[in-house]
């Protein structure tokens, strides 16, 4: 896409009396309820769209809580347990000296996810006041939020992969804690928010300042 | 450029609140609410926070080191930390909810590290987990406390433990340390912790804890001792060594023992001394309390008192009460006149241990003593063992100088004291040096030196030094000899005789195994079974046969004489006589009398024509027909009558029944009878019969003569002639009217009957009643058979008698007879017999004729069907009588099952034969003989009597009776019934035979066996007669030894021995062994010379024949382990005849007993170590 960045004004779908399919990208005349080439429905502007983005957001957020209070990795060798929790570990990893490890964990759980909320959420509140960042960039952001969020689970995976290796009965045994289970589930409310944010709206905001 | 459509106006439609409000806010709400009820719930089910102050906490990490009560996790520590002075670790404890109430200011908490002490190891399971802190707290709910001070070690009571807890104090910490155990008899029931100083600094204290149930047996008579280790005492009583076990040599340990059990119990905390060894533990028990109110005397003793020194027992009675608490010399010349040093012993007494109340104070003591004084009581120095050492003792002494307590003195009261009876050692070792010295050592030596000197002439002796030159030449002959050949040739001669006995040996071994393979030890068995077998049979028999034996003898006897009476009968003249009545019989025959006998029969038959003819006349057949219907008419009533009569039968026979069951006897009797019988037959057997069948021949000739004589061709005519008469007298009867007057008579004749028939009914009941009398008097049939049997006995003898009777001469004479007969019916009257004959039957026929007419044909019908019916009655009747006869039969058989009874009284039989026996012997059969010479005189003059001649006749009739009575008897299956009783009887013999058998069998096996066993009876007392013959010889022998001479003899010998070595030529012995050597050599060069080592060799090798012969020997002794067979049986027989109750037999079994109780006591012994090996080493 060309980086158009003069202040010609945009024709968007919607001002040309169409409206364009979200799957297929099939448009049609404005008034078209369902996409007759795949079924979809179709709405030239979600109108809850901003709702469920915070709902999810919340939902993630909370989520988000207790995965870092909670250890995330309940870790017993012989008859010794110790319990982990995200940040916890990354601390002790690098006290170690595993620096590199430590970093992978801190932005793997820890920046990533909070980067998301803090992006979903200056996206929203972007479409009530823009100029921080320009549409394109907005755009751009939503996208990368959009991309980056099913890596998020790579911390719930290595859990899941070392409780399922480390069992080795009396000497050793990894176990999932409490907030692998939140992770979890905070990263997969917050890819929900993300998707739940119609980037058309971006646009819309643009035409209103312009207005 | 198209252009571009107008913006539609799209407005959208305003919503309200609730359509503007997406459905998906639900999500973060329920998350919300989620997360508020985790919060919210681990906050209520988060129990309070604890503070425990530690002095140290090693090993405790927070959120690690959990905190347990009995072993289960209830907490969690959640921070350690300082308390604000740095001065504790506090460490702050997470609880569970629900144990938190229970945790109030009673709680312990500890810190549970591994350890490894002498009683074990402990909380191993914390070196991999960590420690932990435990918990002891009680089961009631109490105030809640948030603050706690931290044990450093576990307490003694855990978890509300049940029992005693108790101070131990001791002056030293010896024996006792934190977990030592308290033992009670080898087992620990308690432990000993929290070691500390009292309060005053001057003793340890440490607390114990006996839990339940065993805190019951701690009373205040309880004494606690250490027990740890070993002690090894050496003082007054002696060396002492005390090792208790192994383990509390490591450990150390605390026991205890209690000298009255039921003493006052004691309340926790109570304070026991801890005693250094058990004997001082036990000495205490008297003495509650050692450290108790003391009493301070002193003694003034004025002797010496070496050994003597503070802690010095005081004994009282022999027990220890008291010790001496110091020795100080002591001058006062103004009591005791001089100015002599004195000791002053002062000593510390308990009145405790004397048996006086713990609290008696001084002033009780002394009153005490001061009375105990006045009886005697002094104290006296004594030592206390024999290595030395003094104490003092306080005796009573019986007639001790008078003498009281000085209660004034200062500054304690005096007590009286005597001389010491103090035996030193020294003063012992001192004695023994002396009697050395006074030994006469110095005389013993002079002794010694004289000795020496005389041996030393004796080896200084020229002779003697001679001696060993003397010797090796001896030894060189010996040398030779040895070298000799024959001597070489020694050990080959005796190696073969060494083979030959070997030889032996193995010969020997070979015969046994022979004996061993051939079964001789189980036919040695079996042999003294079957002896056993028999000696039983024999011994069971032997009791019945000396009785048997002298019935035998008796009856034996008897017959010998009645045989020899029967010898002298005189039978002779009784033939002679027979043989003459026979002759005159004959006699008679040939007699012209007899002769005309026959002629006399047909006018007699003449005459019955006659008869005939005026019966003919008479119309008596009419009346006879009426006579015989009323005859049937009575004969009807007379039936009716005879039914009971009938039942009576049959009760008669019932009783019949029950005698038949004395047939057995009877039988038996009829057997014996059979076989007499059976005699009697051969007898007659003997007879001339084939003499008497000719006559009789010839007589049948003579009658055949007589047929074909003229007059008996005749005698049809004659009597066609009669019957034309009697045709013509029934024409007269038919003319005369006879017949209606015969019916008149009939008429009347009827009612006779009819009055007969009425007066028939009281006969009959008379008949009934002599039925029952005779069906009684059957009753008494057993008796009658018992009588019946006899009599068969009688008729046994008579038989027996009979076949001593000439019947030769009889047979004889009936020959004679015969001839006679014959003689008879060759006569011309007999042959006219026939004629006669005929005319009778004429007038037989026509008396048929008329009866034909005379409807006595109907009435006879009638008269038969009414005799039918009374037979069909009778048979009738006849059923029950045979069915009670079946019975009958079947008690026969029934009788027939008590043979053995009959056998018994087959015994009795014989013994009633043999009395019959001996009466008939006593019979005067003479007179018998006699009697029957005159009978037979008789009978001659009878047969010779005219009478005789009809005699004929009336037999003919008397057998036409007979022969009816035997068709009646045929056709009333009385034969049957008698075949069936005498097939019965028949099997009944038979039985008997055959229970017979097997017994008689017996009876020769045991007599068998009788002879057997009272063949070796003889050999085996002459046997034990020689055997003792030969003991007695020998104790007589033996006695008559003369065994004092010998003695005597012995002595003299040894006093002679006794001179000669008494005698001084001991001096001269060595010439003399000299010149005895010389001699030997001088034999020895003899023997060399002599060749009596070759002799030797012969005796050797005749050694080895000998040998041989031993082993062919050898081969005889199979005979010889016979005869041991045989020697064993004997022994075995004399062992069984060992009683097991005899004094033997007890003897054994009590022996038995007291090995088997010695047994058992190895097997408990060992099996006490095997539990507790350690018993051997640990002295338990």
């Amino acid at each position: 896409m060309a980086r158009a960045r003069s202040h010609r004004p945009i024709l968007t779908a919607r001002d040309g009396g169409l409206v364009g399919c979200t799957r297929c990208t099939r448009v049609w005349p404005l008034g078209t309820s369902v996409c007759r080439r795949c079924g979809t429905p179709l709405e030239s502007r979600r109108w809850s769209s901003l709702q469920r983005v915070w709902a999810w957001w919340i939902v993630g957020f909370v989520c988000y809580i207790p995965a870092n209070l909670y250890p995330m990795l309940r870790t017993r060798v012989l008859f010794r347990v110790t319990e982990d929790t995200i940040i916890g570990g990354a601390i002790e990893l690098a006290s170690h000296g595993a620096y590199g490890i430590a970093v992978v964990i801190l932005v793997a759980s820890v920046l990533i996810p909070i980067g998301k909320f803090a992006a979903i959420a200056f996206l929203a509140l972007s479409l009530h006041r823009p100029g921080l960042l320009d549409n394109h960039g907005r755009h751009k952001l939503y996208e990368v939020v959009e991309f980056i969020g099913r890596w998020s689970m790579i911390d719930v995976f290595v859990v899941a992969i070392l409780s399922a290796l480390v069992q080795l009965n009396v000497v050793a045994a990894i176990n999932p804690g409490p907030a692998a289970l939140t992770f979890a589930l905070s990263v997969v409310f917050t890819m929900l928010s993300a998707q739940s944010f119609d980037p058309r709206l971006i646009w819309d905001a643009e035409d209103r300042a312009r207005a | 450029m198209t252009e571009t459509p107008p913006p539609p106006d799209v407005m959208p439609a305003r919503r309200s609140l609730w359509e503007r409000v997406s459905i998906v806010w639900v999500v973060p709400l329920a998350a919300l609410l989620i997360s508020l009820g985790v919060v919210w719930q681990g906050y209520v089910d988060r129990g309070p926070l604890i503070e425990i102050h530690f002095e140290n906490a090693s090993g405790v990490h927070a959120d690690e080191t959990e905190l347990r009560y009995r072993d289960v996790t209830v907490g969690l520590v959640e921070r350690v930390r300082f308390s604000d002075n740095l001065a504790e670790v506090v460490v702050e404890v997470r609880l569970d909810k629900d144990v938190a109430p229970y945790v109030d200011a009673e709680s312990q908490f500890w810190v549970v590290r591994p350890q490894v002490t002498a009683q074990g190891v402990t909380g191993l399971d914390t070196v991999l987990s960590g420690v932990f802190v435990a918990g002891s707290w009680d089961t009631e709910i109490g105030a809640p406390t948030s603050v706690f001070d931290g044990a450093e070690s576990p307490p003694l009571i855990r978890n509300q433990e049940n029992g005693l807890t108790i101070e131990l104090t001791a002056p030293t910490v010896s024996g006792m340390a934190d977990g030592t155990p308290i033992l009670y008899r080898g087992i620990e029931v308690g432990t000993v912790a929290n070691l500390r100083l009292s309060e005053d600094g001057q003793m340890v204290v440490a607390d114990g804890f006996i839990p339940a149930p065993v805190d019951r047996l701690i009373n205040v008579s309880t004494r606690f001792w250490d027990t740890s280790g070993f002690s090894f005492s050496f003082g007054a009583q002696g060396a002492r060594l005390d090792v208790s076990s192994l383990a509390s040599l490591v450990s150390g340990g605390i026991s205890f023992d209690t000298a009255v059990p039921n003493d006052a119990a004691v309340d926790t905390g109570h304070r026991f001394l801890l005693y250094e060894d058990e004997g001082t533990a036990r000495s205490s028990v008297f003495a509650p309390v050692p450290a108790g109110t003391t009493v301070t005397l002193s003694l003034i003793f004025d002797e010496p008192v070496r050994g003597l020194e503070p802690q010095s027992p005081v004994t009282f009675q022999g027990i220890e009460v008291g010790e001496v608490e110091a020795l100080t010399g002591f001058v006062d010349a103004e009591l005791f006149g001089d100015s002599r040093a004195r000791l002053l012993a002062t000593i510390l007494l308990r009145p405790a241990r004397m048996g006086l109340a713990d609290d008696t104070d001084t002033a009780a003591l002394v009153d005490f003593l001061d009375e105990r004084v006045q009886n005697g009581l002094r104290a006296q120095l004594q030592a206390a063992s024999i290595l030395g050492g003094l104490r003092i003792a306080l005796i009573e002494v019986a007639d001790a100088a008078p003498a009281a307590l000085d209660r004034d003195a200062e500054p304690y009261p005096v007590l009286p004291t005597i001389p010491g009876d103090v035996s030193d050692f020294a003063d012992t070792a001192e004695g023994v040096f002396n009697r050395i010295n006074a030994l006469p050592v110095e005389e013993l030596l002079q002794s010694a030196i004289d000795v020496m000197d005389s041996a030393n002439r004796v080896l200084n002796d020229p002779a003697l030094t001679d001696t060993p030159g003397e010797v090796v030449g001896l030894l060189a002959d010996v040398r030779a000899i040895v070298g000799s050949d024959g001597v070489q040739r020694l050990p080959e001669d005796a190696a073969a005789l060494m083979g030959s006995l070997t030889a032996a040996a193995e010969d020997l071994e070979t015969l046994l195994q022979q004996a061993e393979e051939q079964g001789a030890v189980a036919s040695l068995v079996a042999a003294l079974d079957a002896a056993e077998a028999a000696a039983n049979t024999v011994s069971e028999s032997v009791a019945g046969f000396p009785a048997v034996l002298a019935e035998i003898e008796a009856a034996t006897l008897t017959v010998d004489a009645f045989v020899q009476d029967l010898d002298a009968l005189p039978l002779e003249p009784l033939t002679v006589q027979a043989s003459t009545i026979l002759g005159e019989v004959e006699a008679l025959l040939l007699d012209p009398a007899t002769q005309s006998l026959p002629g006399e029969v047909a006018a007699t038959v003449e005459e019955a024509r006659a008869a005939i003819a005026d019966l003919r006349e008479s119309g008596l057949f009419d009346s006879a027909v009426a006579a015989v219907n009323r005859a049937s008419g009575a004969v009807d009533e007379v039936l009716a009558l005879l039914q009971p009569l009938a039942d009576e039968a049959q009760a008669a026979m019932t009783d019949l029944r029950g005698a038949t069951e004395g047939l057995p006897g009877l039988v038996a009797r009829a057997e014996t009878l059979a076989a007499d019988v059976s005699g009697l037959i051969a007898t007659v057997e003997a007879l001339p019969l084939s003499d008497v069948a000719a006559r009789t021949l010839a007589l049948l000739d003579g009658a055949e003569v007589l047929i074909s004589g003229a007059e008996t061709q005749a005698l049809p005519g004659t009597v066609g002639a009669a019957v034309d008469e009697v045709r013509g007298l029934v024409a007269d009867v038919r003319q005369s009217g006879l017949l209606d007057s015969a019916e008149l008579t009939l008429a009347s004749a009827r009612q006779v009957l009819d009055d007969l028939s009425a007066g028939l009914d009281p006969v009959l009941a008379e008949a009934q009643a002599t039925l029952g009398a005779v069906s009684q008097a059957t009753a008494g049939l057993p008796d009658l058979i018992a009588q019946a049997e006899d009599i068969t006995d009688g008729i046994d003898t008579l038989l027996a008698s009979a076949n001593a009777v000439p019947l030769a001469d009889l047979a004889a004479r009936a020959e004679g007879l015969i001839a006679a007969a014959e003689v008879l019916l060759a006569a011309p009257e007999t042959q006219g017999l026939p004629g006669d004959l005929s005319a009778a039957l004429e007038e037989a026929r026509a008396l048929v004729a008329e009866v034909r007419q005379s409807g006595l044909i109907d009435n006879a019908d009638l008269t038969l069907t009414t005799a039918r019916q009374t037979l069909n009655d009778l048979s009738a009747g006849l059923d029950p009588v045979l069915a009670e006869a079946e019975v009958a039969l079947a008690g026969v058989s029934g009788a027939a099952a008590d043979v053995p009874q009959v056998v018994a009284r087959i015994q009795e039989v014989a013994d009633g034969i043999d009395t019959l026996v001996a009466t008939a012997n006593g019979l005067p059969l003479s007179d018998v003989v006699a009697r029957a010479e005159g009978l037979i005189a008789a009978a001659e003059t009878l047969i010779a009597a005219p009478e005789a001649q009809a005699l004929p006749a009336e037999l003919g009739e008397a057998l036409d009776a007979l022969t009816a009575l035997v068709a009646e008897i045929r056709s009333s299956g009385v034969i049957d019934g008698a075949a069936d009783t005498l097939g019965a009887a028949e099997t009944a013999v038979a039985e008997i035979s055959a229970a017979l058998r097997p017994v008689l069998e017996e009876a020769r096996a045991a007599a068998a066996a009788v002879r057997e066993a009272s063949d070796g009876v003889p050999r085996i007392v002459a046997r034990a007669e020689a055997i003792a013959a030969d003991l007695e010889r020998l104790s007589q022998t033996a006695a008559d030894l003369p065994l004092d001479e010998l003695t005597a003899q012995v002595r003299s010998v040894l006093d002679g021995a006794e001179a000669l070595i008494a005698s001084d030529e001991i001096q001269s012995v060595p010439p003399a062994l000299r010149s005895a050597l010389g001699q030997v050599e001088t034999l020895l060069a003899e023997i060399r010379a002599s060749g009596m080592v070759a002799n030797a060799n012969a005796t050797f090798s005749a050694t080895t024949r000998a040998a041989d012969a031993i082993a062919e020997a050898s081969d005889d002794l199979p005979g010889l382990v016979r005869r041991m067979n045989g020697l064993l049986g004997e022994a075995e027989t004399v062992i069984r005849g060992f009683r097991a109750d005899g004094p033997l037999g007890s003897d054994a079994r009590s022996a038995l007993r007291d090995i088997r109780e010695a047994a058992r006591s190895v097997n408990s012994l060992a099996r006490a170590i095997e539990r507790n090996p350690n018993s051997l080493l640990l002295g338990r």
